[in-house]
């Protein structure tokens, strides 16, 4: 890998990173030998011998102890002099002045990783916590945490969502590791519920406006073609959307698909979708946890406006081997993972495939072929308490023949390796190495237009985080990291050389995301938690390009071009420079009540542009530079949050308002596809959403289930240079994602040991329209003349899905339990089969010069599946 | 095994995704000239159409502009005029014809004053047709157990080089035109700059004994554009990656009122024909 950058940019973002890394390493691990002669002192023998050597002592008589006897087993100054300290006393070291003072009472750490017994995998966001008092903390991102009290007796509760909650009785006389694991409440099968973050199981606060997907937790809803999947669950909760059924991506809190950070173990993801939108790319059986961060983004995550979604793979089981799997209509699952050896390392690894090509009517083509493969793998290796190394990948693929001989192909891939290291008891760090590329690969055989075209994104980053537990009551999490992007937007070349075809290629793209970070929690008394972020990104892009440019103050266009100016290899083409302040205030009060506001300013210097109606493959991402500014968003929040534990219930109320500034927009009649001035294309402009959610479930007994209710505003303004920019004359217009009321329902029913069955109904207003309004002949074809953008609206969506599970049996005939674990789904997918309009179809009918409306639905059918799941 | 979980889903999928026409009440916009004028470096006479838009469920024509007054400048400065010869048709005289390498300019003054301007547009001097030939669709089609004897057609084109050449095909099938939107055929030399390269058009059929008489128009790259906007407005609206309804431009301007959006085209092309008659046991 050869990184074009220019000399200064890199070495100045670079230097950064270092300087935040090693200047770290440097101050926890200054050694200075000392010259002693002896091996055991008194403390005035010590100190007198030391003040021989140069340093000098000040202290009060009567609080030390001058007769102490210490032996000394390494000769190093901070240990010597933690030595004559004792645990009485603490100091300060300035240069050869050593100051004594009294503490009221030193404190130790309590420190490790939560893991689960079964399968060594580490619980994020596990608390440990105190008995009968309000100290306590949070396991970071890592499983990692580091508790510091005084000396002293403790009785610790250890406690997951999912998990048995667990006592211990310690000690504290020392700095103490502990690894704690917990063992879940039932194990069965992974499988999917969706739960809001529990708030009981986090006493230090939850962040506002975040979402988990538990991927342990025992549970069921009904998915279409019974494929158990992320973003289908997703859809459940309040906030997120998405434009139709089988429309890629997700819309949240009124966001564009592109303005959401998405991430596998940390390593960024372009296309979040196989088989155009129907199912995710993340293998459930190979998911470990899935956050949803739609407001509240903590400062750790940066370069989306909208939204944060953070997918973790599983680390592999480290206690046993298994292997697990299914079957259902579209997909076959399979995934192997056990212990390399045991406690110390494991690996996972796990494929899916679509296991026929099926056809797809999707595209209307009867003779289109589709299908789609991922692969993920993990293997992690704990050499000792302190170090844990990771290395995983993502390979995605999906392949699309349209009959004829066109043929296309695209994905994603992912590596990462991480270091996790333990500096100190309260210091944790995580260091990452990763890659990613997304491809789009287009091929045409065919004699007379055979051609091969390409299109890829990529990205390399480096990232340094470190989470410092400096008191029960505040925890910093900071760190840096350089993402260098690299765009190809097209190549196109004759597949065999002709002569018919010339080669075309245009100019790569290059830029380079440097960024720091940090994120203090404080927790004031008991009722008030802060937490205060910063986040400062830059971004410079650089050659070899060509940048264009046009006539001030008129629209960019091809004609309007007066100057092309050649930047060389890593030449400084822009730079921006923005600070990002977060901050997040928590109000405890009575019992289980909590309120939040938030504040979220984040920007963006990557953009997906698009003139389709939904993300397509082919669309074309695109780095701000000289004529795409970087966009940037202000998101407010205000949340409520009622626990009833008596009734098992939880519930909240947030409240959103986001601004977003230089979104883009494509121009009409947008041509894309291998185009050298891609600006020209495209106009940028503000949007807005605002909204109100409301959430309630109860999680425990025989019923389970919860209900989302969104109440939403997405707007979008596009003003342009001249009013043949403009979108409706300039004034805000409703976004594609614009949905005024948004509900959901689910429940499960428990009916015995073997039978649940379990139900969605989904309820939204139709999403906003184009109609014609007019039409006319131009070249014996009827043509609709449209006006105004998004004025009307489709029908309301609703649907009803039903789903039944069967455990298998557990026990063999003779009473023994069995290895395998194993059961089936039955589900229903729009039971009443309503033909959901997708789109309206505004045509010409046929041998006529009258033109029609026709109604589009996708999935205008009830869908039955089943699928086999199995666990040996 | 495989087969039959593929037949079912398949008929799952086929049977989910459905078109079905509906009746919405689709309100009046704004009412809108349409202009669609063409001029050639053949004998005219030439004509220029005026209509307005009506509304989208409306059953009868447009309806017609008449008592325009509608001009057509070249470069130089000559205007011509073109006189109302039926409702909204407006014809130039049958003896005026344009010339290559001429720019054009379209002016339109409305009964009520209202004036319109076209953009200039050049006549390019339209490459050459080297050959066509025809093709067998293979595999055959089937249809009720019938092999369907099916052809294809297409050219062989040596590009001009240096410069962008943007092409427009008309077709006739037995004399008759072929006027429905998949008869549109528009390519560019983006990809062939230069080249001797062919051109197939698999979308239309034809049968043994047919005679097709191909009409290569050189049109401008602003017609170009207009057009492959038409093309995707008029068949891949609203299906899921479809094209996004927009507005269609053309190069039309109205001087009194900018906002005012005029839809149509006035365009200057050069034509030249070829004839090809599907014989394949010749």
């Amino acid at each position: 890998m050869s990184f074009l950058v220019p000399p200064t940019i890199y070495q100045r973002s670079v230097l950064f990173t270092f300087i935040l890394l090693f200047g770290t390493v440097v101050l926890l691990a200054q050694n200075v030998p000392l010259p002693l002669t002896k091996s055991e002192y008194t403390v005035a023998d010590l100190i007198d011998e030391m003040e021989e050597l140069g340093y000098r002592f000040s202290y009060a008589n009567d609080f030390v102890n001058l007769d102490r006897v210490i032996s000394i087993e390494e000769y190093d100054l901070r240990r010597v002099i933690e030595l004559i300290c004792d645990d009485q006393l603490d100091y300060r070291l300035d240069g050869t002045e050593i100051l004594l003072f009294k503490v009221a009472r030193r404190k130790f750490a309590i420190n490790g990783f939560i893991r689960d017994r079964t399968d060594g995998e580490a619980l994020l966001g596990a608390t440990v916590r105190v008995l009968g008092s309000a100290e306590g903390v949070v396991a970071n991102d890592y499983g990692y945490y580091a508790l510091s009290l005084p000396p002293d007796t403790y009785q610790l509760v250890v406690d997951f969502i999912g998990y048995d909650p667990l006592m211990l009785e310690i000690e504290l006389k020392s700095d103490l590791l502990m690894d704690v694991k917990l063992v879940p409440t039932s194990i069965k099968l992974p499988e999917m519920v969706v739960s809001e973050y529990e708030p009981d199981h986090e006493i230090k606060g939850i962040r506002t406006s975040v979402n988990k997907i538990d991927m342990a937790l025992a549970g069921d809803i009904p998915y279409l073609l019974g494929e158990v999947d992320i973003y289908q669950s997703a859809l459940l909760l309040p906030g997120i959307r998405n434009i139709g059924e089988d429309a890629s991506g997700l819309n949240i809190r009124g966001g564009a698909v592109d303005e959401n950070l998405i991430l596998i173990d940390e390593a960024t993801i372009y296309s979040s979708n196989h088989f155009y939108g129907l199912i995710s790319v993340f293998n459930p059986d190979a998911v470990k946890d899935v956050t949803f961060f739609k407001g509240d983004v903590p400062s750790t995550y940066g370069g989306r406006v909208s939204s944060a979604i953070h997918v973790r793979h599983k680390e592999g089981n480290d206690q046993e081997m298994h292997l697990s799997g299914g079957l259902g209509l579209v997909s076959g699952r399979l995934m192997l993972e056990g212990p390399i050896r045991k406690d110390e390392s494991s690996f996972l690894i796990s494929a899916r495939s679509s296991f026929f090509d099926y056809v797809s009517a999707i595209s209307g083509l009867d003779d289109s072929r589709t299908n789609f493969q991922d692969y993920n793998a993990k293997v992690n290796w704990r050499p000792s308490a302190k170090n844990h190394f990771y290395i995983s990948s993502y390979i995605g693929n999906d392949n699309n023949n349209d009959g004829l001989l066109i043929n296309r192909q695209w994905g994603n891939r992912t590596v990462t390796g991480r270091w996790n290291h333990i500096f100190s008891s309260r210091l944790f760090s995580n260091f990452t190495l990763n890659y990613s590329d997304y491809k789009y690969e287009v091929s045409n055989p065919e004699e007379s237009g055979q051609f091969i075209g390409s299109s890829n994104v990529r990205n390399y980053a480096t990232k340094v985080d470190f989470t410092w537990f400096i008191s029960p009551s505040t925890t910093l999490d900071f760190g840096s990291g350089t993402i260098f992007h690299r765009l190809n937007p097209g190549d196109r070349l004759p597949l065999n050389d002709d002569g018919f075809n010339n080669p075309i290629s245009i100019d790569s793209e290059h830029g380079l995301e440097p960024y720091v970070y940090a994120n203090l929690q404080q927790n004031l008394g008991e009722r008030w938690i802060m937490y205060y972020g910063l986040r400062y990104t830059s971004f410079y892009s650089f050659g070899p390009e060509d940048v264009y440019t046009y006539l001030p103050g008129e629209p960019r266009e091809r004609r309007t071009i007066t100057d092309t100016t050649r930047y060389g290899r890593g030449e400084a083409i822009m730079d921006f420079q923005n600070l990002e302040p977060r901050i997040s205030v928590n109000y405890n009060f009575g019992t289980g009540n909590t309120f939040k506001a938030s504040y979220n300013r984040a920007n963006q210097y990557i953009h997906l542009i698009s003139n389709t109606i939904t993300p397509s493959p082919t669309d074309i991402w695109k780095l701000s530079d000289t004529h795409i500014d970087p966009s940037y968003s202000d998101q407010y929040t205000l949340g409520y949050y009622k626990l009833i534990p008596e009734l098992d219930l939880d519930f909240f109320a947030e409240a959103y308002y986001k601004k977003t500034n230089n979104i883009i927009e494509y121009k009409e009649g947008a041509d894309l596809v291998l185009n050298e001035t891609i600006e020209t294309e495209v106009i940028q402009g503000k949007a807005r959403a605002y909204g109100l959610e409301l959430y309630i479930r109860k999680k425990a007994g025989r019923f389970r289930g919860w209900m989302s209710y969104t109440l939403s505003k997405s707007e979008r303004q596009i003003q342009g240079m001249d009013i043949t920019e403009q979108i409706n004359g300039g004034a805000y217009f409703p976004s594609d994602f614009d949905r005024t009321h948004d509900l959901s329902l689910s429940g499960i029913f428990s009916l015995n040991d073997r039978w649940t069955i379990s139900s969605n109904f989904v309820y939204a207003t139709g999403r906003p329209i184009t109609f014609p309004e007019g039409k006319y002949v131009f070249d014996n074809i009827v043509l609709p003349s449209f006006n105004e953008r998004n004025k009307f609206r489709l029908t309301d969506y609703h649907r009803l899905d039903i789903s039944a599970r069967l455990e298998g049996k557990k026990t063999k005939p003779n009473g023994q339990p069995k290895k395998k674990v194993d059961y089936w789904t039955f589900s229903i997918y729009n039971v009443y089969g309503r033909r959901n309009a997708y789109s309206y179809l505004f045509r010409q009918e046929e041998g006529s010069e009258q033109a029609e409306v026709v109604r589009y639905s996708i999935l205008g059918t009830l869908i039955p599946s089943v699928t086999y799941n199995f666990r040996f | 095994m495989s087969k039959s979980w593929s037949i079912l889903l398949m008929l799952l999928l086929v049977s989910g995704a459905c078109e079905d026409p509906i009746e919405i009440d689709i309100p009046d916009g704004p009412e809108r000239l349409v202009v669609e004028g063409w001029i050639y470096d053949q004998p005219g006479p030439y004509q220029i159409k005026l209509s307005v838009t009506n509304n989208f469920n409306d059953l009868s024509p447009n309806p017609k502009v008449t008592n325009a007054h509608v001009t057509v400048q070249n470069i130089l400065g000559q205007v011509y005029e073109f006189t109302e010869q039926e409702p909204g048709i407006y014809r130039s005289s049958a003896d005026w014809r344009g010339e290559t390498g001429m720019s054009y300019t379209c002016n339109i003054t409305l009964e009520d004053g209202t004036e319109v301007i076209s953009g200039t547009e050049p006549l390019a001097q339209v490459p050459a047709i080297d050959s066509l030939f025809f093709k067998e669709v293979l595999p055959a089609n089937i249809i009720d157990g019938i092999i369907q004897e099916e052809y294809f057609m297409g050219s062989i084109i040596q590009d001009p080089p240096g410069e962008n050449n943007y092409y427009r095909w008309r077709i006739q099938r037995n004399g008759a035109p072929l006027l429905d939107v998949q008869s549109i055929v528009i390519f560019s030399d983006r990809f062939v700059d230069g080249n001797v390269f062919q051109l197939e058009v698999p979308q239309l059929l034809f049968a043994r004994g047919d005679t097709v008489i191909v009409t290569q128009e050189a049109i401008s790259e602003q017609a170009f554009d207009y057009y492959d906007l038409l093309i995707a407005q008029a068949t891949t609206l609203g299906q899921s990656s479809g094209t996004a309804p927009a507005i269609l431009r053309g190069n039309l301007l109205n001087i009194n009122d900018p906002s005012a959006i005029i839809l149509g085209y006035f365009g200057a092309v050069s034509v030249t024909s070829d004839t090809l008659i599907i014989s394949p046991d010749n």
